[in-house]
């Protein structure tokens, strides 16, 4: 309402100037008539006057004449005016003075006497104060002016209370909910002119404000279920990794039972051999049934919920998951464990995923077989407190350009057809929402050194 | 057994297994069998029994049965070493992994055969039958 009250005010003050201008413009006007009047009033009464001059001027002589003056001039109401004879050249016929004691009109009629003297009859009468006829004036239109400015001005606040505060109230209103991101109000649009033109706007830019969030939410959807994919992609590009190490892993107690089952039935054995071999075969579906949990647990698509890890667990379970890999490519795989570990609050599975991804990528990089250390402990940074866990290997390090580029999508030093380039560009996507860090160090002939850093949880799991 | 009775002495085997379970299994399937059955769970322990046969502080082995993937010297390092060491003894090597490389270099350093894991019981024995049948030829 703010707006309509400045707009009143200034409706106000300039229409008060108006009305007084125009009051004082009007009083001028007076002021002038009436001069006028009392112009033409002397001019009338000194043309009666020159007449009976001439005529007593011509019957008795200039003394008589001259009393005449007196006489008519006595004759009038007191002080109106003056009437004299003054002998000499013709003088300016009007005058208007400011004399002391007030302003004088003069007015000079020009006479020859029957004697043939030259001269005129000069007229002299005060005029009214102009002051005090403004004065007048001005107070006489002052009453209406106010009462017009005083109308108008209500007027002014309720039509603008009505016409322009409301609308624009609900205008900014609908701006603030915008703002705040309701989408779900429209303005009617009833209101015509700019107003109107300013709600169908708001309007308009609100449809399509809504038209982009819902596109916004589809494609942040479909980003979601992309990257989902891709990291189960990437499981099951590890699982290919890994499968022969699993094979043999399967195929041994596999083969335990097959032999067993072999001499079973084509021996006789005691009572003693057969509980042995009972008990033998139901260790072996044991190891076997384990392996398989394992393995699906870790191709599982849907992220579990996130709950307190222990990072040494982690560590131990791609450990286990890679041993025959690391076996049949001549490396050990180390973990070390400073004191009972750090715990992290952290999507397990996942977790193994990012940590199976180095160990394979360790691998890799050590034809010539060597160790592998998972070493998991703590690091302080100031207050922060980061649960860690490096992946060490004594492989063929790389060149600074390929370890800056290594957490990009698709960038592979593999063979075609080896590695999909995803692995690690998919761990760091998983290390980053989980409010972490992975970075690498290398150095070429040597080794290079993968750490993971997550926020350490207090206490153990 | 044809075998036990040709050569008049129990045939012997020298069995390099790793894992425990099946080193148990494999004994219990040869000793059925009635071959005598030395075990070694690596193939450094079985170098150390093969030595001592050689200065006859064990008994000779007719046939040696291996495994390739075992932590430390592997079951390929260990037929070096005992062509190395002058034995003709056969060596039947048995592998989860049976690629183009494995089977090139126990073929390069005289093994008899080299079996796919996991074991076929029947495969196994006629392998071995065959190896001791050409030993004693």
């Amino acid at each position: 309402m703010r707006i309509v009250g400045r707009f009143a005010w200034v409706f106000f003050v300039v229409a008060t100037l108006c009305l007084l201008g125009s009051a004082y413009l009007s009083a001028r006007r007076s002021a002038a008539r009436v001069d006028a009047i009392e112009v033409a009033d002397l001019q009338s009464l000194g043309g009666g006057l020159r007449a009976g001059f001439r005529e007593i001027w011509a019957a008795k002589g200039e003394a008589a004449a001259i009393a005449f003056l007196d006489v008519a001039r006595k004759d009038a109401p007191e002080g109106t005016f003056l009437a004299q004879w003054v002998p000499g050249p013709a003088q300016s016929p009007v005058r208007v003075e400011e004399a002391p004691g007030g302003r004088r009109a003069s007015v000079a009629l020009p006479l020859t006497t029957p004697t043939g003297v030259e001269g005129a009859i000069v007229l002299t009468r005060r005029l009214p104060d102009t002051r005090a006829i403004l004065r007048e004036e001005l107070l006489a239109e002052l009453g209406p002016a106010a009462t017009l400015a005083v109308a108008g001005l209500l007027l002014v606040v309720v039509l603008g209370g009505l016409l322009i505060g409301g609308p624009l109230h609900r205008i900014a209103a609908q701006a603030r909910r915008i703002g705040a991101g309701d989408l779900s109000q429209r303005l009617r649009e009833d209101a015509p002119g700019e107003l109107g033109e300013l709600k169908r706007t708001l309007n308009t830019m609100c449809d399509q404000l809504v038209s982009a969030r819902d596109q916004l939410e589809r494609e942040e959807t479909l980003r979601l279920e992309t990257l989902q994919q891709l990291r189960h992609l990437d499981r099951l590009g590890t699982i290919g990794t890994i499968a022969s190490g699993v094979a043999h892993e399967l195929g041994t107690p596999l083969n335990v039972v097959m032999l067993w089952a072999h001499s079973l039935t084509h021996r006789e054995l005691g009572p003693a051999q057969v509980r042995d071999a009972g008990a033998m075969i139901a260790r072996q579906v044991d190891k076997m049934t384990a392996i398989v949990r394992q393995l699906l647990g870790f191709a599982r698509r849907d992220g579990g919920a996130r709950a307190p890890v222990a990072l040494a667990d982690v560590a131990h379970e791609a450990e286990r998951l890679l041993g025959h890999l690391a076996r049949k490519a001549r490396c050990r795989v180390v973990v070390e464990v400073d004191g009972e570990g750090p715990v992290v609050r952290a999507d397990r599975a996942q977790l193994v995923q990012v940590v199976t991804n180095l160990l394979v990528n360790a691998l890799h990089a050590m034809p010539d077989g060597g160790a592998v250390v998972l070493r998991v402990g703590e690091r302080r940074e100031g207050e922060q407190r980061w649960a860690s866990l490096e992946v060490a290997d004594e492989g063929v390090g790389m060149p600074e350009a390929v370890a800056a580029r290594v957490f990009e999508p698709f960038f592979t030093t593999k063979a075609a057809g080896k590695g999909t380039g995803l692995g690690l560009a998919v761990a760091k996507g998983i290390v980053d929402e989980h409010d972490g860090t992975l970075s690498v160090t290398s150095v070429e002939g040597e080794g290079t050194t993968f750490e993971l850093r997550l926020p350490a949880l207090d206490g153990t799991a | 057994m044809d075998h036990s009775s040709l050569l008049d002495a129990p045939v012997r085997v020298l069995l390099a297994e790793d894992d425990l379970d099946l080193r148990a299994v494999l004994r219990e399937l040869l000793t059925q069998q009635s071959y005598e059955v030395l075990s070694a769970g690596s193939g450094s322990e079985m170098l150390a029994m093969l030595s001592a046969a050689a200065r006859g502080a064990l008994p000779r082995p007719d046939v040696i049965l291996s495994d390739v993937n075992m932590p430390g010297l592997s079951g390929l390092d260990l037929l070096r070493a005992v062509r190395l060491a002058g034995w003709t003894t056969p060596v039947v090597l048995m592998t989860a992994f049976p690629e183009e490389r494995v089977y090139a270099r126990a073929h390069q350093h005289g093994a008899f055969a080299l079996l796919e894991k996991p074991l076929a019981a029947a495969r196994l024995l006629t392998v071995l039958s065959q190896a001791l049948g050409r030993a004693a030829a």
